[in-house]
């Protein structure tokens, strides 16, 4: 038996987690990905007879733990896309037959989740039931499932080569796994796609993803010249499912935005992680819990529990519950019991604006309607208190994705199969403690972390902290290796589009990786450590976004957060120094030394003319190194930045917080 | 009697191109730059429809006889001929110079599976070479290039140098032809007047700059006693993409393309520098337009319906992702399905070619033509046949084919 290097990945992780405009969608789909990649590896890990299997990514160490733990703990592990093994067999022919065996495997997988997703939920005479009755075409949903069947969905590619005897002296210049991922790579590059498997005219387009149908039967065209939009059956029947009034989903969008009620109790599920608005509004919900505002807290959680407790589906017309694993959010109201469920209507407008939204259904099922209004009534008093207290939660919240910088580069300069199945370890080590660290001490949701790889959202003010805990955790993992971890940050709007802040997060992560690399090349220190870029997308004007090494970057904004709040420097220095950028920089940038030290000197007088003191050590040396408008603009941009985290960060501790950050 | 014009037009404001998804939509990363194919043939098709004339089913499947070319971005300085721009390759990658330095374009090589290698992909068989595009160079990372488009003549500038890093650097952002903007857009729900839920939503528009426009060339091949519109007056708006963004038409005296005959002393040079440095010649043909190439007839079939002459030679692809397009059927009144096309900027390599004229004529036979199919047409779906709607215009270029990757395909 001859051995060879077998290389795989399966994706597309961008379909899966992209496409998601609700944490649920980027949930489930994070997790059916990594399913996915599980099911191939253990088809892989399985052998045929006469090939032999060893595994490298995932480790067989990592199968083991995942296969024989119960569903609930595997969903806070999970893995990279990443497949590599040594497979020792007769020809490269058989490895051919392995591949294509795990390949459908991942296929089936995923073609089992959505059946399962969506028999469940239908299952029964429930109003769900009756739902997916009205909204489903049961024949398109079949095709669609057909179609993943016969590899329309989930894209599994794979190459293989020799693997030389003597591993420690291969006789090319590249190693065989270095080998197996550029043959990999190319063959990425040479999509030979056909049309999509199942396709019809008249059909509408998924909102998902634009490449396939929805499968929801067609709704009749409505009278010209209305602007009415669903009938109330329709309207109803979709929010009893999760679903937008106006949504398109095909097959993995509907099974994703199901997948909740297919688990534990059918169609009264709970949401297995805290999502994005819980996780967003935590600093207000912790300042709720203060003894001050404590009553009404809890009487909006006794309508909460009583209208989850009552078990029926009504509670789900405009709300989720959520179930474990949220365990450490419930300790951020020391003192107060859960808040495990969805948190939109303490938006500022919610309630009126789901009242509105349920009378648009009138007419379908009045009893119902009126159930879940009545306990929206029940709620207006509570919220409208804490609100007049504490204002409405502050609506952003970070979308953080890190990467680990030149992992794939290690793992293909390794020769040694015991040496690439210690390096996926200790990369999966750090993937364990990385889930906790969001959870436990960033009171946020990783909704993936594969290896090297995470993908959270986190509340405002624990963001900083987090990843300066994420990068010293990876560290020590993965130091010795000479690996950092870079990091995207896009702070987004609750209300705005997902898939827009995980795209801005994503690029940020690009940016930040090439800025560590362009560093790394002029040989300097900074590069020793994972590189961070912050975007924050405000609901009106440009983007603000700060770059650098992670430590350097977050000890920065702690240090103007901290100035911000003790009332020291004002939001007005950063609308100052963008007002000169304006007046004086050239379009290449370049304003002069003269007006650069203006600048410096503006800053410095409108701080001494306000706190009657030197300026900060940290600002001052930042004004002096400024070299370029640039670097006054990023500066602007960083404090801009501060503002907007201290704002929340005053609203969890309770701190006073100065002129432009007050509440 | 079919008639032929060029078009220039000139957005007045940024258009709106759809994604495939209903609005409202928000702009996929990375898609499209230029009004796709079917967006842009409507737009000329509803420019030449007779003013007062009712379409009906057959009126309708006569505009389906109007085909273009195009579109292709393009420059125009105040009445000059337009420089036509492309989108670039898809088997080049670019790695950034030092600081303000000039960087890199690398270009994708042939890798061939040797004996005891494999692969396997998803969908139709890969072809049975591949085009490994580098993704790195002195230890640095490469990537596509952010910009989508270069001028004609640096396109074929390399597409016929040989295999070095070719200096390049991109335009500043401020002077790019090209900028994605993104609307947000407000649902307001009438008596609280306020936003309604979920209503919040952006639209992408693409600002073309100063003096970039489209070119579209025109062929008007109705049945004479409906092609009573003809040509339509220079200085008229005309409505591309969604939002009813306006642009304004010009008439061109000639095309603006350029011929053949102005590159081809460069290929022959070319083709014979191939064949003297001991390489067999092939053939490399860049898409300009997105290509449209059937449906197969099951799957794992990928049998590119080409034109004669290139059927069975493909040795090696390089594209991005699927562009997903479906459309609205107006005679039906129906969404159409879905198709994916394989998206401007994909490579394909073909051949070995017996000799380097050869592969000279098939560049002059396909020079900056369609190699989607010219029939049929779809009647009951109110389809143009690919070519029609301006599917699949290449850019064709001679390409080394070195005898070690096709005595691998031998032994493989």
């Amino acid at each position: 038996m001859k051995g060879w290097a077998l290389a795989g990945s399966v994706g597309p992780v961008g379909a899966f987690i992209a496409a998601g405009r609700r944490s649920r969608d980027l949930w489930w789909g994070s997790t059916w990905a990594s399913e996915c990649t599980l099911a191939a590896a253990s088809r892989l890990a399985e052998g045929q007879p006469g090939i032999d299997v060893t595994l490298i990514l995932p480790t067989e160490e990592r199968m083991k733990e995942l296969s024989a733990s119960p569903r609930s703990d595997r969903y806070s592990k999970r893995i990279s896309n990443r497949l590599l093994a040594r497979v020792s067999a007769g020809s490269a022919d058989e490895i051919r037959g392995l591949a294509e065996a795990s390949a459908l495997a991942a296929q089936r997988h995923l073609e089992r989740r959505i059946r399962d997703a969506v028999d469940k939920t239908g299952e029964g005479t429930s109003r769900k039931a009756r739902a997916i009755e009205f909204l489903l075409d049961k024949s398109a949903l079949k095709a669609q499932l057909d179609a993943i069947l016969d590899g329309d969905f989930v894209e599994t590619y794979f190459a293989w080569t020799p693997w030389p005897k003597d591993e420690a002296h291969p006789k090319d210049d590249e190693t065989p796994v270095q080998r197996a991922h550029r043959l990999l790579d190319a063959l990425k590059s040479a999509r030979l796609f056909d049309a999509p498997r199942w396709s019809e005219p008249g059909r509408r387009r998924s909102d998902l993803d634009p490449g396939r149908d929805s499968v929801f039967k067609p709704t009749p065209d409505p009278p010209a010249g209305s602007r009415r939009g669903p009938s109330p059956e329709a309207r109803l029947h979709r929010r009893r499912l999760g679903i937008g009034a106006d949504e398109g989903l095909d097959a993995v969008a509907l099974g994703r935005r199901l997948a909740l009620f297919g688990e534990g109790e059918p169609q009264l599920g709970a949401l297995p992680f805290p999502p994005l608005s819980r996780v967003t509004f935590d600093p207000w919900l912790e300042a709720a819990g203060r003894p001050e505002t404590r009553r009404w807290l809890d009487a909006t959680k006794a309508v909460l529990d009583e209208a989850s407790h009552r078990g029926d589906e009504t509670f789900h017309l405009w709300c989720s519950p959520a179930r474990d694993p949220e365990r450490p959010i419930e300790r951020s109201i020391p003192g107060h019991g859960r808040f495990r469920y969805d948190a939109s209507f303490l938006m500022e407008g919610g309630l009126a604006a789901l009242e509105r939204e349920l009378d648009r259904a009138r007419g379908a099922d009045e009893d119902e309607i009126e159930r879940a209004q009545q306990d929206l009534r029940r709620l207006s008093n509570p919220v409208r208190s804490l609100h007049e207290r504490l204002g409405a939660p502050p609506p952003y919240f970070a979308l953080v994705m890190m990467d680990g910088d030149g992992v794939g580069n290690r793992l293909a300069s390794l020769t040694k199969a015991d040496e690439l199945v210690g390096l996926a370890e200790r990369l999966y080590a750090f993937a364990d403690e990385a889930e906790t660290i969001v959870s436990e001490n960033g009171h946020g949701c990783a909704f993936f972390v594969g290896g090297d790889e995470l993908a959270a959202y986190l509340p405002l003010d624990r963001a900083l902290g987090t990843l300066l805990e994420l990068a010293k955790t990876f560290s020590t993992h993965l130091g010795d290796d000479g690996l950092t971890l870079s990091a995207g940050v896009a702070i987004g709007h609750l209300k705005a589009d997902l898939r827009a802040t995980r795209a801005a997060a994503h690029d940020a992560l690009d940016k930040a990786k090439a800025r560590r690399r362009e560093a790394l090349e002029k040989g300097d220190a900074a590069s020793d450590e994972g590189w961070l870029e912050i975007r924050e997308l405000p609901r009106s004007g440009e983007a603000r976004r700060c770059t650098g090494p992670i430590p350097t970057i977050c000890r920065d904004l702690r240090e103007w957060q901290a100035l911000l709040l003790e009332d020291r420097l004002s939001l007005r220095t950063p609308s100052i120094l963008h007002e000169l950028v304006l007046r004086f920089s050239t379009e290449d940038g370049d304003g002069g030394d003269l007006g650069l030290d203006l600048a410096r000197g503006r800053i410095r007088s409108q701080w001494s003319r306000s706190t009657k003191e030197p300026v900060s050590e940290r600002l001052d040396e930042r004004l002096t190194s400024a070299s370029s408008w640039e670097a006054l603009f990023r500066l602007a941009h960083e404090i801009a930045i501060a503002g907007r985290i201290a704002k929340v960060h005053a609203l969890r501790t309770g701190a006073r917080g100065g002129k432009g950050v007050a509440r | 009697m079919t008639t032929t014009s060029t078009w220039w037009v000139e957005p007045r404001d940024p258009l709106v191109f759809g994604s495939g998804a209903r609005s409202p939509a928000l702009a996929p990363r990375g898609g499209s730059w230029l009004p796709s194919q079917p967006t842009m043939a409507g737009a000329v098709r509803s420019a030449l429809i007779p003013q007062g004339l009712r379409v009906g089913r057959d009126e309708a499947l006569d505009l389906l006889r109007i085909g273009i070319a195009g579109p292709l971005l393009a420059y125009r300085h105040e009445d000059g001929d337009p420089e036509i721009w492309v989108p670039m390759p898809a088997d080049l990658s670019y790695v950034e110079g030092d600081g303000d330095g000039e960087g890199r374009l690398l270009r994708g090589s042939l890798l061939a599976p040797r004996p005891g290698e494999g692969v396997l992909g998803v969908g139709p068989e890969a072809p049975p070479l591949l085009l490994h595009v580098p993704a790195k160079h002195k230890g640095r990372k490469a990537e596509s290039p952010d910009l989508a488009f270069w001028p004609l003549g640096e396109a074929v500038r390399w597409a016929l140098r040989s295999d070095e890093p070719m200096a390049w650097t991109p335009p500043k952002e401020s002077k790019r032809p090209l900028r994605r903007e993104h609307r947000v857009h407000v649902k307001i729900e009438r008596g609280p007047y306020t936003a309604e839920p979920e209503a919040l939503f952006s639209t992408p528009g693409v600002r073309f700059a100063r003096g970039f426009g489209l070119l579209v060339e025109v062929r008007d091949g109705r049945h004479a006693a409906n092609a009573t519109a003809g040509i339509p007056a220079s200085g008229r708006l005309l409505t591309v993409g969604g939002e009813g963004r306006t642009s304004v038409l010009t008439v061109l005296a000639r095309t603006s393309v350029p011929p053949f005959g102005d590159f081809e002393e460069a290929y022959r040079e070319r083709a014979r520098a191939i064949e003297a440095a001991g390489h067999r010649p092939g053939l490399r043909l860049q898409l300009l337009t997105a290509g449209c190439f059937g449906t197969p007839t099951e799957p794992g079939d990928w049998r590119p319906p080409w034109p004669q002459e290139l059927q069975g030679k493909l040795l090696a692809a390089a594209t991005h992702r699927f562009e997903p397009v479906s459309g609205w059927d107006l005679q039906n009144r129906r969404p159409r399905a879905v198709r994916r096309l394989v998206p401007p900027g994909a490579v394909y390599v073909l051949g070995p070619f017996d000799s380097a004229d050869a592969v000279v004529e098939l560049c002059r036979a396909h020079w900056m033509k369609s190699i989607a199919p010219r029939e049929p047409m779809d009647r009951d779906r109110f389809l143009a046949a690919p070519a029609n709607d301006g599917y699949g215009l290449v850019l064709p270029s001679p390409y080394a084919l070195p005898h070690e990757a096709l005595e691998a395909l031998q032994e493989n």
